[in-house]
Order: C-alpha cells, then sequence, then structure tokens
C-alpha cells in the first residue's frame, strides 16, 4: 500500500474497487505528509500555532514554465514584507529598550525577564489611570500588535492547504481528523470483538466528568477562522461521539486538546496544608477577599466552635446576617462546633467583611473534609470567589450608571 | 512528592473521620420530675419531657444545682414585678400562658451577698453590668422577687432613661426648688408602682416630720405613706414632691423602724450622663436640663450615696441609656463616665454574661416546650446549634431569631 501515491488513490477512487475508506486513509496520510513538509514559520512568536503559520521554506521545484505571480500573491507579498520588516525592527527595538531599562534598573540585561520589565515601567512610570489597559506597557511586539496570517497560497497561486476551498481549513481538517480516529477506534472495537475480548474494553472510555468542551470563543481563537454557531455544535457532536466511545480513553490526549478542565479539578491544589501544632492540634490556613476586604483565616480542629474576629468573638458583627453567612460554610461541612477560627480581617464593610471570611473559611475547611463533602461545597458556591465589585462613578453621571436629572429648560 | 502529599492528607482525612465519627450529644439538663403548671394545652404523652424547668418556685431556696433551669414566678408575686417589667417580655409571658424566669448565675451570686450582709453598715452598692440583651433587667427582678418574699421594701426605678428624655413630656418648675424641674406625670406613675410593689406594708409607716405644701394643705407628722401617696397621685403638681418624702422618710426610717430597704435602679448611667441635643428634657425656655436637675432623679441619687443604713443599692448600667455614639463599651467605668464612677465608687461589680452552652440549650429547650419553635429543624440537635451561633448565646437575639421559627 506504501507504493502507492497519492495520486494513485484518486484513480483508485474514481474507479468502484477500493472503499471510501481507503480513500480516507491515504488522503490523511497526505495530510501528515504535508504538515511533515512544511515548516512553523514565526515560531518565535509565544504561541505560535502551526495551524495558523504554515508556509512552505522553497520547495517550488525548478520547472521549465516561466514562474507567473499572479496579482493578488504580489499584493500579499508587499504587505508581507512590510509586516516582516516592521515586525523585524520592532523586536530589535524592544530588545535593545530591554536592555536599557536594566541598566536603568542596575540590573542585569542578559537575564532580564518580561515580569522585572512589568515591575520596572509599573516604577518608572506609575499611572493612575483606571483602566489596566490604558497604563503604560512594554511587551513582546507579537503580543502587542495584531497577528497577520501568512499566505495561504504559492507563487503559483496554488493553495498550501488540501482543504483551503473549505474556506475553514482548520476546522475541517480537525473534523477529519476526528472522524478517521472515530473510524480507526470502531475498527479496533470490531477487531476485539471478533476476537471475543471484551472484557478488555470495560473501563476504556474516556471519562468527561471533570472537564468540558472548550467554547465557541476558544475554539475560534484556537481555529483562526470564523467559526459559526451552526459548525459548533457540529463539532461538538462529532467530539461526543469519539468521547462517548468505549475505547475512547486510548485517544484521551486528544481530546483533552479540546476540552477545559472544569474548577474541582482545579480545586485539589488549592487545599491548604495542614499544620499540626502543639498538643496534636491541626490547623489550616486560608484567605479569602470580597468586594474590597482580606480576610486570612486560621481553623483548628479540633475545637469548640470558638470564633475570634481581630481580637472579638462573634459580636465583632453586630447583626445576625453576618452571622449567617459565616455560619453556612460551616453546616455545609458539617464542622459547626467542631472547628476553631482565628480571622485577620481588614478593610471594607461588613458585607465584605463577611463574605470574605466566608471564603476563607470555606477554603481553610477543605483541609478537613472528604471528597464528597468537598464537592458539595463547591456546588453550594462556598468556594467561588464573588467578583463583584464597586462599579466607578463615570464623569458625566450622577454615579455609575445614573444619569444626572433631565430637564427641559 | 506528590505521593507524600497525597498520604499526608489521607492520614489527615483519616484522622478528621475519626473526629468527625464522634458525634458529642449536646449536654442538657437531665430530666426531673417537675409539676407541669400551665394551664395551656396538655401535653402529648408520647412527646419526650424536656428538662428545662425546676418545681422549686421559691427564689430563696435556688441554689447552683438549679443555675439555666426556668421557674414559676406565683400569681400573686407576678403582681410585685409586673408594674416595672417592660412590656415585651410581658408579652413573651402572656404568649407562654405563664410567667417562668431563667436562674442565672450573677442572680446567686447576688443573693449569696445579701444573705450576708451587714445591715448596719452605709447602703453597700452592687452594680450589674454586662452585654445588650445579657439578662440584666431579668437579674433585678428576681432578686426583687427573692426580697420581696423577705418582707424588703422595694424602691424601684424600672428604667432611669425614662426621666431624662422626652421632647413631649410635661415639665414643670419645682414647688420646692426654684431651680429643679418636676416630672408630674413619671412621679405619679413611679407612685403607683411603689404602692403596687410594697403592698400591705406602706399603710403602717407614718412620717417623722411635718410637710407643708400649701399654705392650706400640709401633711401633719405620723402621715401614713399611703396617704401621702394618695395626695401625690390627686394633686399631681405635688408628686414629685411626694416622692422626695417618701425616700427621705425611708432613709431616714430604716434604721430606727428596722427595715430592710431594697434600692434598684435599672441603667443607673442614665443619671450621670447627659442625654442627647435631640431628646434631652427641656423647660420652658428649651434650654436643655441636666439629669441633676430634675428632681426625681436627684431624690434617687441621694439614694445611691452611701449616707444612710440598712438598706441595699442594686444598680444596672446600660448602653441604652447612654446616647448612641456613647456606646462602645459595656463596662460600668466606661458607661457612668467619671462624674458616675465617682458617686457610685465604691461598688461591687457583678458581670451578667451571655448564656452558657448548658443555659442556652435550655432556653431553647423551653421555647420548644411552649411551641414557640415550630420548625421541626430547630428542634434537632444541628438546628439549636445553628440558633446558638446565630445568636452568641446572647439570650435576647436568641430570643428575637426564635421569633421567626
Amino acid at each position: 500500500m506504501a507504493g502507492i501515491s497519492p495520486w494513485a488513490v484518486k484513480t483508485v477512487h474514481k474507479g468502484t474497487v477500493s472503499s471510501r475508506r481507503l480513500f480516507v486513509i491515504f488522503a490523511h496520510k497526505r495530510f501528515l505528509e504535508f504538515r511533515a513538509q512544511n515548516v512553523v514559520r514565526l515560531s518565535s512568536a509565544p504561541d505560535g500555532n502551526d495551524r495558523l503559520h504554515i508556509a512552505p521554506v522553497t520547495q517550488n521545484k525548478p520547472t521549465a514554465k516561466a514562474v507567473t505571480i499572479s496579482k493578488a500573491m504580489r499584493a500579499y507579498m508587499e504587505q508581507a514584507r512590510a509586516y516582516d520588516d516592521k515586525m523585524k525592527s520592532e523586536v530589535a527595538d524592544f530588545e535593545i529598550g530591554k536592555r536599557h531599562l536594566a541598566n536603568i534598573m542596575g540590573e542585569d540585561p542578559d537575564s532580564f525577564t518580561q515580569e522585572d520589565v512589568d515591575r520596572a515601567i509599573e516604577y518608572l512610570l506609575p499611572s493612575g489611570l483606571y483602566d489596566k489597559k490604558a497604563r503604560p506597557v512594554m511587551k513582546d511586539p507579537y503580543e502587542i500588535f495584531p497577528k497577520k496570517k501568512a499566505a495561504q497560497f504559492g507563487l503559483d497561486g496554488r493553495p498550501y492547504h488540501w482543504m483551503y476551498f473549505t474556506i475553514l481549513p482548520n476546522y475541517y481538517s480537525a473534523l477529519y481528523e476526528i472522524t478517521w480516529k472515530l473510524e480507526a477506534l470502531k475498527d479496533l472495537e470490531d477487531q476485539m470483538r471478533a476476537e471475543n475480548r471484551q472484557d478488555e474494553m470495560e473501563g476504556q472510555s474516556f471519562n468527561t466528568a471533570s472537564s468540558e468542551w472548550v467554547s465557541l470563543q476558544a475554539l475560534k481563537t484556537k481555529m483562526v477562522e470564523n467559526i459559526k454557531e451552526k459548525e459548533y455544535k457540529h463539532f461538538v457532536t462529532l467530539m461526543e461521539r469519539l468521547a462517548s466511545h468505549p475505547l475512547s480513553a486510548r485517544e484521551k490526549d486528544f481530546i483533552m486538546e479540546w476540552r477545559v478542565l472544569l474548577q474541582s479539578e482545579e480545586l485539589q491544589s488549592a487545599v491548604p496544608e495542614v499544620e499540626v501544632e502543639e498538643g496534636g492540634r491541626m490547623c489550616a490556613t486560608a484567605s479569602g477577599t470580597r468586594k474590597s476586604s482580606n480576610a486570612i483565616v486560621k481553623v483548628y480542629m479540633p475545637g469548640s466552635g470558638k470564633f475570634n474576629i481581630n481580637g472579638k468573638d462573634l459580636t465583632y458583627f453586630s447583626q445576625n446576617l453576618y452571622r449567617e453567612t459565616l455560619l453556612l460554610p460551616l453546616v455545609v461541612s458539617g464542622l459547626l462546633g467542631k472547628v476553631d477560627a482565628e480571622v485577620d480581617v481588614e478593610l471594607g464593610g461588613p458585607t465584605g467583611q463577611a463574605g470574605a471570611i466566608r471564603l476563607g473559611l470555606s477554603r481553610a475547611l477543605l483541609a478537613f473534609v472528604e471528597e464528597d463533602v468537598k464537592e458539595k461545597m463547591r456546588l453550594t458556591g462556598l468556594l467561588t470567589k464573588d467578583p463583584r465589585k464597586r462599579e466607578r462613578k463615570k464623569p458625566g453621571q450622577q454615579g455609575a450608571r445614573r444619569k444626572f436629572t433631565w430637564k427641559k429648560r | 512528592m506528590a505521593a507524600s502529599i497525597g498520604q499526608k492528607l489521607s492520614s489527615v482525612a483519616s484522622r478528621t473521620n475519626s473526629l468527625l465519627k464522634k458525634t458529642v450529644k449536646l449536654t442538657e439538663h437531665t430530666p426531673c420530675a417537675c409539676p407541669y403548671y400551665s394551664t395551656a394545652a396538655k401535653r402529648l404523652e408520647h412527646e419526650p419531657r424536656i428538662a428545662c424547668r425546676t418545681s422549686e418556685t421559691d427564689p430563696r431556696k435556688h441554689t447552683g444545682d438549679h443555675v439555666g433551669l426556668y421557674y414559676t414566678v406565683p400569681e400573686e408575686e407576678m403582681a410585685v414585678i409586673k408594674t416595672g417589667m417592660h412590656p415585651w417580655h410581658l408579652r413573651m409571658m402572656k404568649s407562654f400562658n405563664e410567667s417562668c424566669l431563667m436562674v442565672r448565675k450573677p442572680a446567686l451570686e447576688l443573693k449569696g451577698y445579701l444573705d450576708k450582709l451587714n445591715l448596719k453598715h452605709p447602703v453597700p452598692r452592687f452594680l450589674l453590668y454586662g452585654r445588650r440583651g445579657s439578662g440584666k433587667t431579668l437579674t433585678l427582678h428576681h432578686t426583687m422577687q427573692c426580697c420581696h418574699k423577705d418582707g424588703w421594701i422595694i424602691v424601684h426605678a424600672p428604667w432611669a432613661g425614662q426621666w431624662v428624655r422626652g421632647w413631649y413630656k410635661e415639665v414643670a418648675v419645682s414647688t420646692y426648688k426654684p431651680d429643679r424641674y418636676d416630672l408630674p406625670a413619671d412621679s405619679a406613675e413611679w407612685l403607683t408602682h411603689f404602692r403596687a410593689q410594697n403592698l400591705g406594708k406602706l399603710s403602717e409607716l407614718k412620717t417623722t416630720s411635718e410637710y407643708i405644701w400649701t399654705k392650706r394643705e400640709k401633711a401633719e407628722v405620723g402621715t401614713s405613706f399611703e396617704e401621702i401617696i394618695n395626695f401625690g397621685l390627686s394633686r399631681l403638681k405635688f408628686s414629685s414632691d411626694c416622692v422626695g418624702v417618701l425616700l427621705k422618710e425611708l432613709r431616714v426610717q430604716a434604721e430606727t423602724q428596722g427595715l430592710k430597704v431594697l434600692v434598684v435602679v435599672d441603667s443607673v448611667n442614665a443619671f450621670y450622663v447627659q442625654w442627647n441635643q435631640q431628646n434631652a428634657l427641656k423647660n420652658m425656655e428649651k434650654k436643655q436640663l441636666r439629669p441633676g436637675e430634675i428632681s426625681l432623679v436627684h431624690n434617687f441619687k441621694k439614694m445611691l450615696s452611701p449616707t444612710w443604713s440598712h438598706g441595699v443599692a442594686i444598680c444596672a448600667v446600660s448602653e441604652e441609656a447612654n446616647d448612641e455614639d456613647k456606646r462602645e463599651d459595656f463596662t460600668p467605668i466606661y458607661l457612668l463616665g467619671q462624674e458616675g464612677f465617682e458617686a457610685l465608687d465604691p461598688f461591687i461589680p457583678i458581670y451578667v454574661p451571655d448564656y452558657t452552652e448548658k443555659e442556652a440549650l435550655s432556653n431553647i429547650n423551653y421555647y420548644i416546650d411552649r411551641n414557640w419553635i415550630q420548625n421541626d429543624y430547630g428542634k434537632t440537635d444541628e438546628g439549636k446549634r445553628e440558633l446558638m451561633f446565630v445568636s452568641n448565646r446572647n439570650p435576647f437575639n436568641l430570643a428575637k431569631i426564635c421569633a421567626q421559627l
């Protein structure tokens, strides 16, 4: 089979002898070969995506014909050259600027990282502007200037990508890859069934519990293509089909490329470490924030339900509402009256402080509860930070949203 | 590294589990066979009896074993403390269809002091202090009932703040001294309260000097206290003077007649701190009055000074009697201010704490018993724990929260 050239596949396909799958195999193979032959341009870009920057190193074989360059190509080449030149000079400027900055800050220019740059800029050009995007910044030019798609066709006007005319080559080649993998799994399944090895298939399916499919927005960015809602649905359906196959765990890495982890998975690392104090008493520390308040909560186990908030007991909060706020994590975790807490809370008002303590308390309690209780706490929303903040006042308005009273005259 | 952390966590989890599995039961009072006094709906047989009461209705016989238990105040003694009670307490008692008070440690401590007192010494002062709603006033009532049974004469100012505030009140220039001001209505009210609390004891007491009200009206030597009170109630203009006369006679006669006088002043700090601009009492010229200028307050302050014997003064300081910006602390020295502290010093401070766990449970059980808590979750151990947490075991707070359940 290996001897048959890709072009031969087409012939075979046109004849009725071979199955469609044969065509698929060869086409896929051709696709892989194509990928191997092409190198990644702009590889210095930090998140250089090979899907985006596919372009050949001069691969055009010398032909007898005179090379004709299409008009569109010529225009593109001019643009690309201008872009490349501009980026080259920008990068050079950036490198020199970075060294200058390092010298100004009295640090070693060779080991001056981006974090150092950010710190230096914040120090040298302090800005009180509200919007962080409006503040001075110094970054790699590839992060600042919008990316430009590399040429999708060669000098002769022939597209590089074999799915160029689908308009969404990356999207459709992904679908193609999924289908191919699914077919392979199906084959394998058939084979295993034929060999009576069904019991080996147990537990071979992919577990979807802890992650979810990438969003449409993320998919668009990943593909660098304008994918529509309908196409996204199609993609997810196909992916679901792959993921629900009994042998899908074999393609775990591929599937996980298109999935994002849920919060619960990330939480595992957020469980605070348990320290054992003198006398065998365990304690765990966590911090929480809400509005402008910050709280550091230290939970002791075992305890008797005592609270020490900034040196006071629960009377620190005069209203029952705030005590009820603190009550919830203790009730959900079932540790009411079994732990003591030492709290250091600052800034903000009682609502923010109570919320901050609640978050810190919930996080600290994670150290003492079982997995299922952790999940319960997450579902209750105890581990989710309330992202709401005070909205700024706008000029020309009375407040954040409220307008001045309108008077006709 | 990851394995070691996993191991560590699992070991912690197992240790935690062993702790979690220990179900610590809330320690309640052991049930005792106490009679059921109430006329309310009869208890169902299958309901478990919750121990929150004691059958010992005589407050003189209460001991440390009774702390946290409720005792029923008999009807006739209820009449003594009823008139001075806050309407809120009376409403609760009406809802419960019985009048019960909890035996608290400060009341027992106070009773212990009173039992061992040498009455020949100048009047000792006791000062109750504690957080808002921790039971200072009910401790006073408990003690008053105790002393009433022992035959003491009770001089009770239920809420001293009433005499220094109010923009709607009638304020008259004193008939006795022109730079002092009378509160005829309040004085009359207090006279009725005094008569109700000492019913049957006042007719035997007679005045020892002559009091001239006007050119035509006067009280001869030997006029009974009853008559003085009746005069004050019929001639409101002189009601404040009547209060002064009664208090003075009590101070004078306590020693000679062998009386035992119990002076009880709730929220005594109202006597010594200036109430705020808006609601302080004002005279006809709209001038703000100091507490000392009000004749009632002036006379009661004399009862608190150690210039007489055969009496006891029990006071309570409360945050409510102070201006809103002076309620940061509940200690006597903060609430009384310099002047008040110097006037009362030396005194015996008695701290009225919030409920202990046992007392709070007894209170919740009492509410359950009275069907005040009807929510099923409130009757479980977890529910009770939550109630205690949210109220921070403050009696008044607990009552407020339970009112919604």
